[in-house]
């Protein structure tokens, strides 16, 4: 009798890889040195290939078709809500550690903090893999030269998150691995094996709370926000139509926006006309923080620089009226500069 | 076998007995495990490590959620950042044996304590 899979066997892991394109190994065996464990909830990841058939559509004397060939291939993948934890500890970098680095392109820094910044020349593909827990009959997915292309943070919710859509090189599946090509293997000669006695750290915190940061241009708004969100697009693009691979070859890099889009109850205080004065002012920029957590080990603050507010709409949301700063983009401060963003836990 | 404290928030070592929950909290654990979860950015340090530091055990006891160290004195969170530091040290040598450990009573937090 089969068994039934069930979302609840998922163990997701991430790592970065060394080359776009292979799993990091020995001798074609995985090699699950830096694998980290991610928490994310069920039914929040997704992985699908795009492996799709091009049709031959040749003249056979019937209006039926004769079997095609298959096209190139791809994948996509995301996670919608998956918690933002930080480590809990000043310093040491929070478990979704790789995947940071693949969103900035580079390897946090600082003493006593972790700050993520931009790198312009750092591509930082990832392995994902989604093992059944503890099966080795239900099939498992391995995904390489995953990219984050967009993340999502949300604040005020019930935990801090974060929605991650990607790109990627090609998903393979255990049951199918054999019959796989060797550039979709990837480097191995077999499935991976799940990683035993996984470790996770720190705990998840809260999307709002005491000691909450949100300041735009030095006011203090933490009291009248009821919606924000950052937005990054990567910019990061891979590269599918070589000639001698059917799959992604490689990871480049494009623009890269961070933005920010705020809903705040409307008042008439000095804070907020300040905000509006901005959004109506053409070409003005202003600078907002916003920082979730307030406990050392456990916050992480977002910096957006030269934010070029656009203009502000105000609606009414029943006994109140919301005012609204739509997606507005955040910049570098000078020609040759990549601070338009940063994320430091601490 | 060794011993070593937990000096941060959360932490757990799944499919296994092993979760942390206090800071200061004083853990028995096998050398491979603790390295591997050390590795994967478990904030253990060895015992000795951290008994040099000279928290005492009132301090652990109010201390030992990290959501009140907002709260803590000064001294404290000298302390900890002094704690916190160790664990960017090059390499943490295993040197705390069972045997040799202190006197103190060892309080383990498991996954069945905490159920």
């Amino acid at each position: 009798m089969a068994n039934f899979n069930s979302s609840r066997y998922t163990r997701l892991f991430s790592q970065i890889q060394t080359s776009f394109t292979a799993f990091n190994n020995t001798s074609g065996t995985w090699t699950n040195t830096g694998a980290q464990m991610q928490r994310v909830d069920q039914g929040s990841l997704s992985i699908t290939r795009n492996a799709p058939y091009s049709r031959f559509p040749v003249l056979t004397g019937t209006r039926s078709e004769v079997a095609g060939i298959r096209g190139r291939k791809s994948a996509s993948w995301e996670v919608r809500g998956m918690p933002l934890i930080p480590s809990g500890v000043a310093g040491t970098a929070p478990d979704c550690d790789s995947i940071l680095q693949n969103i900035f392109g580079a390897a946090s820094t600082g003493s006593g903090q972790n700050v993520y910044a931009f790198s312009d020349t750092g591509y930082l593909p990832l392995s994902l893999f989604e093992f059944r827990h503890g099966s080795t009959t239900l099939t498992s997915r391995a995904v390489w030269g995953a990219v984050v292309t967009r993340v999502v943070w949300n604040f005020n919710g019930p935990f801090l998150t974060q929605d991650l859509t990607g790109a990627a090189g090609y998903a393979i599946d255990s049951t199918g691995f054999a019959d796989f090509d060797s550039q979709a293997q990837a480097g191995l000669t077999a499935f991976p094996i799940e990683p035993t006695s996984p470790t996770v750290n720190g705990q998840p915190i809260a999307g709002f709370g005491s000691g909450y940061v949100a300041t735009v241009d030095t006011q203090n708004l933490s009291t009248k926000v009821r919606v924000v969100s950052i937005t990054l697009e990567t910019g990061l693009t891979l590269v599918g139509d070589v000639y001698g691979s059917p799959y992604n070859v490689a990871v480049v890099g494009d623009t890269r926006r961070a933005s920010i889009a705020l809903t705040a109850l409307d008042d008439d205080s000095t804070a907020l006309n300040d905000i509006k004065v901005k959004a109506d002012t053409d070409n003005t920029t202003i600078n907002a923080t916003i920082q979730a957590g307030s406990v050392a080990g456990s916050t992480a603050t977002w910096l957006l620089k030269n934010i070029q507010l656009n203009a502000f709409d105000m609606k009414d949301n029943g006994a109140l009226v919301d005012m609204e700063i739509p997606t507005s983009y955040a910049h570098a401060s000078s020609i040759g500069a990549t601070d338009d963003m940063t994320l430091t836990f601490s | 076998m060794s011993s070593y404290r937990f000096i941060g928030s959360h932490c757990e070592i799944w499919d296994t007995k092993y979760v942390f929950t206090r800071f200061g909290q004083l853990v028995e654990i096998p050398d491979d495990l603790a390295q591997d979860a050390i590795a994967h950015g478990a904030a253990l340090v060895p015992a000795k490590t951290f008994d040099a530091l000279s928290f005492t055990p009132d301090e652990l006891k109010k201390f030992g959620k990290t959501g009140l160290h907002a709260k803590a004195p000064a001294d404290f969170l000298t302390k900890r950042d002094a704690a916190w530091m160790k664990l960017r040290e090059p390499a943490i040598p295993v040197e705390d044996k069972v045997q040799d450990k202190a006197a103190e009573p060892v309080i383990t937090h498991t996954a069945q304590e905490t159920k």
